[in-house]
């Protein structure tokens, strides 16, 4: 069976593995689409108000009515996972911008100028990325209050390192690339260098890193939430909502089971979108963090 | 490799440094005044002062670093506020049972992941391709957590097939005593010959190994698969493929070991992620690790505690990536080189 | 004439509706080097890579007739073609470091290659050390990896790898491009002197005119799939018909040079 004959397929699996692997993308961008669309017309879709608490409602199963259940308070189920669209992936895109903001500068100042700068800067971030990205943002969200701004600042700490990486190797191999040696020497102040050629020339990887770590920042936000360490209480968080579900969930599984699925289903849509960026845009990037 | 390996241990000794000086930031610098929280809420302004005199709170930055430097050089990492132990003893009494839990499921995950990447490029593009990437997809979107309780309420509190607390039934002491050596109840009971315990430790360990395995599944297929599919575009294939090699030959020798290389570091840092997620996933379980302990230090606001499982994970963590380095090494000599 | 020891007949080999090389005839005798020349993405290379049998494994497909010495190998079952392959037709290829695996020895790969056809353990290993001596090399090469060979050193052992396996037919794939000018003419020296003590046929395939004009007795000349001209080397590098080629012995300085005078 392992004959000459199975690889062909290999040959033509270039052009049905690339429509499969669109196929796939297709379906996480629309997934990540739609969960950006549930997020900013929550209120329009939701039956119920996310924190009204009926007090003779607690706890019912799934129903016409609610269809996910009300929750140990009274409060519907499903009208608070639609608003959790709006935590923590707005979280994860507020930790991955804020993580951008610092990461690139200091990638491009390591990249670009070399030297004294970059040996302290790279050295700085392998200490940062000698710890498991979720276990730094753990500890370090653990010793502050607990709340969402503490989760923020705890991952975007922890995330920043892994873009001045990225983003000081491709900016130091534009600034060895002939033209841009040639506008140096030619007089051509820094920041337009920066601007005109490493910024753009780092755009696409770091796009595609971005688009990869989404679901990432989203799975930790989600623990850290889990842990208590997040959103509190009348928040509707999907984390928070399973981990307050805990104690029921043995009789009342719909409180458990529900925000769990809109975590895998969000962290699902945005692999899936990145995986189908990196194959279009970069498609010689391999590594999965 | 000798220069090789002495460099490579420079390095790895230059980052634990650096990792001491980030937990001490973290725990001395980033709460604001860490004798407020150590003192508790009820403190007055006197006792306040006292814990600040005692943590040597009062001393300047670069002493307090230095003292803390010290501690931990010495093994004294402080004690903890909720179990009033030494941080350090905790964490190897704890440390067992969870290395029991995450090398199972690295073991579950490995002999899982690597023939599933495999199968997966040797029909890349193909159903059986399509059907695994689909679940390594899932497998990495999982919150482990989650995972966990579902797993729980199918398979316990409504099949009634698989026990979900503990290392193993505590009931069989009376009938099958086990005897400690290495506080991990399998391997314990496995090198006694108690096998009443052995079956049970074992019952008792899948629920939370399938957790934690998952992630390591995920990401281990997907890098085995992009990784085989790379090495069969190379050149020395196509040479190996002219000599008549068979197609199972190209693919399993040729092609597979140069393509483990890669593979290979990211063994080292799913382990560490999987040792994190035991934060998430122990408790669930009731399972006595480090996770719980960890878990149970984030409730308790026990910053001591928080901060030395930190510390230890990223020392471990830093460990396994100076082994993969050398074991890549091995695999490629010319990494040694490079 | 006796029969050739590959004959090439209604070659075609199309990457679906694509047709990257069409060869109505092409020979070679026993004991032959015949010469493949053209321009990259000409079709010399898939060629060779159709005579092996591996033209699937690059998603081509072939049609037509590879006759070594009167067996057909189109369409070969793969167990018959695995058979060939190696053992009795070899090749060599351009990139020699590279043709090697960078995580196996390289001893390792050659006595692999002369078990997997039929030689025992230890005359595999006695095969090897000679066939290493054979081209000059020390046996020791044998215990190294193909980063510590330098890429004259690889093709001298990918030759002596043909050589241990006693192939027939040699296919060897712009094999000095890569190299120095210093270390191709010791090679060439080394494909010329295993020809007369073995008799290998030999298909060497260049962009590199000089190079062939050399070592070739004759001569094809191919141009976007097609052989365009084909002769014995001294008529086709002195008397060229074809305009393309023409072109091309005008464009190597020495042999241009011959044209001029001869």
């Amino acid at each position: 069976m392992m004959d000459g004959s199975v690889v062909d397929a290999d040959a033509r699996s270039g052009i049905g593995s690339a429509m499969r692997r669109n196929k796939l993308m297709t379906v996480g961008a629309a997934a990540a689409l739609m969960i950006s669309v549930i997020g900013l017309l929550a209120p329009l879709l939701a039956p119920y108000a996310p924190d009204a608490a009926l007090p003779t409602q607690t706890l019912l199963p799934p129903s016409a009515v609610h269809w996910f259940g009300t929750d140990q308070l009274g409060r519907d189920v499903l009208s608070r996972i639609l608003y959790g669209a709006r935590v923590s992936p707005m979280i994860a895109l507020l930790v991955l911008f804020l993580a951008c903001v610092v990461g690139v500068p200091l990638g491009i100042a390591a990249g670009y100028f070399r030297g004294a700068i970059d040996d302290v800067i790279m050295r700085i971030t392998d200490v940062f990325l000698a710890f498991p990205a979720l276990l730094l943002a753990l500890a370090i969200a653990a010793v502050l209050p607990p709340s969402i701004g503490s989760v923020t600042f705890a991952i975007a700490i922890t995330w920043w390192p892994w873009y001045t990486r990225l983003i000081r190797g491709q900016a130091a191999s534009v600034s060895r690339r002939p033209y841009v040696e040639g506008a140096r020497a030619a007089g051509v102040s820094h920041t337009r260098i920066l601007f005109r050629h490493v910024l753009p020339n780092s755009l696409t990887p770091l796009i595609v890193q971005v688009s990869l770590d989404v679901s990432a920042v989203i799975l930790t936000v989600s623990a850290l939430s889990f842990l208590g360490l997040g959103a509190q209480d009348p928040t509707p968080d999907w984390g928070l909502m399973v981990s307050q579900g805990q104690q029921y969930f043995q009789t009342q599984w719909w409180l458990v089971t529900f925000p769990g699925i809109a975590i895998l289903l969000t962290a699902v849509a945005f692999n899936l979108l990145g995986d189908g960026l990196r194959d279009v845009l970069d498609p010689r990037r391999v590594l999965i963090r | 490799m000798g220069r090789y390996l002495v460099r490579r241990v420079a390095l790895a000794i230059l980052v634990v440094v650096g990792v001491v000086v980030l937990t001490f930031v973290i725990a001395r610098v980033v709460p604001g005044d860490p004798a407020v929280s150590w003192a508790g809420p009820h403190a007055s302004r006197e006792q306040i002062a006292n814990v600040r005199h005692e943590l040597g709170l009062d001393r300047s930055l670069p002493v307090q670093i230095v003292s803390y430097f010290g501690g931990v050089v010495r093994g004294d990492w402080g004690t903890s506020i909720h179990t009033h132990q030494p941080v350090l003893s905790d964490i190897m009494d704890r440390a067992p049972a969870s290395i029991e839990l995450v090398v199972t499921a690295m073991v579950f995950a490995l002999t899982l992941a690597i023939p599933l990447g495999l199968v997966s490029a040797r029909w890349s593009g193909r159903a059986p391709d399509g059907v695994i990437r689909i679940g390594a997809v899932l497998s990495v979107s999982m919150p482990a957590f989650w995972l966990a309780l579902i797993l729980q309420l199918v398979f316990f509190q409504r099949l009634h097939l698989l026990p979900v607390a503990g290392q193993y039934d505590p009931n069989l002491d009376y009938t099958h005593p086990l005897t400690q050596y290495t506080r991990m109840p399998a391997v314990d009971a496995l090198i006694t010959g108690n096998w009443v315990v052995f079956r049970s430790a074992l019952s008792h360990l899948v629920l939370p190994a399938i957790v934690i395995a998952s992630y390591p599944l995920g990401v281990v297929t997907r890098m085995v698969r992009a990784s085989e599919l790379d090495s069969l575009g190379e050149d020395h294939v196509r040479a190996v493929r002219a000599l008549g090699f068979s197609e199972r030959s190209v693919f399993a020798r040729f092609a597979l070991k140069p393509a483990l290389v890669p593979v290979v570091s990211v063994i080292a840092l799913v382990f560490a992620y999987s040792l994190v997620n035991t934060f998430l996933v122990e408790s669930i379980f009731d399972w006595p690790g480090l996770g719980s302990y960890a878990a149970d230090s984030i409730s308790s606001l026990d910053t001591p505690a928080i901060v030395g499982v930190t510390l230890f994970i990223a020392i471990v963590y830093v460990l396994a990536n100076l082994v993969v380095d050398l074991v890549q090494a091995w695999i490629d000599p010319r990494i040694a080189i490079a | 004439m006796s029969l050739p020891r590959l004959e090439i007949a209604d070659l075609r080999i199309a990457f679906g509706p694509r047709v990257v090389a069409d060869i109505p005839h092409l020979t070679i005798a026993a004991g032959e080097i015949v010469g493949l020349a053209g321009e990259s993405g000409s079709g010399k290379s898939i060629t060779a890579t159709a005579i092996v049998g591996l033209a699937r494994t690059v998603g081509a497909a072939v049609t037509g007739s590879i006759r070594l010495d009167g067996l057909e190998l189109v369409g070969l079952p793969d167990r018959a073609l695995r058979e060939i392959r190696g053992r009795r037709i070899a090749m060599i290829f351009q990139s020699p470091v590279g043709s090697f695996n960078p995580v196996f020895k390289v001893g390792d790969v050659f006595v692999r290659a002369l078990r997997l056809h039929g030689t025992s353990k230890d005359e595999a290993n006695e095969r090897a050390r000679r066939a290493l001596e054979e081209v000059l090399l020390s046996s020791h090469l044998l215990d190294r990896y193909p980063h510590q060979l330098s890429g004259g050193q690889a093709q001298r052992v990918a030759i002596a790898l043909a050589l241990a396996l006693r192939s027939e037919v040699l296919l060897a794939d712009e094999p000095t491009s890569a190299l120095d000018v210093t270390v191709q003419a010791e090679i060439l020296d080394l494909l010329r002197r295993l020809r007369r003590e073995t008799g290998v046929s030999v298909l060497f395939i260049s962009h590199d005119l000089a190079v062939i004009a050399e070592l070739c007795d004759r001569i094809a000349v191919m141009k976007s799939g097609h052989i365009v001209e084909v002769g014995r080397a001294r008529d086709v590098l002195t008397n060229p018909r074809d305009p393309y080629t023409r072109e091309l012995v005008a464009s190597v300085p020495r042999v241009g040079a011959g044209l001029v005078t001869g």
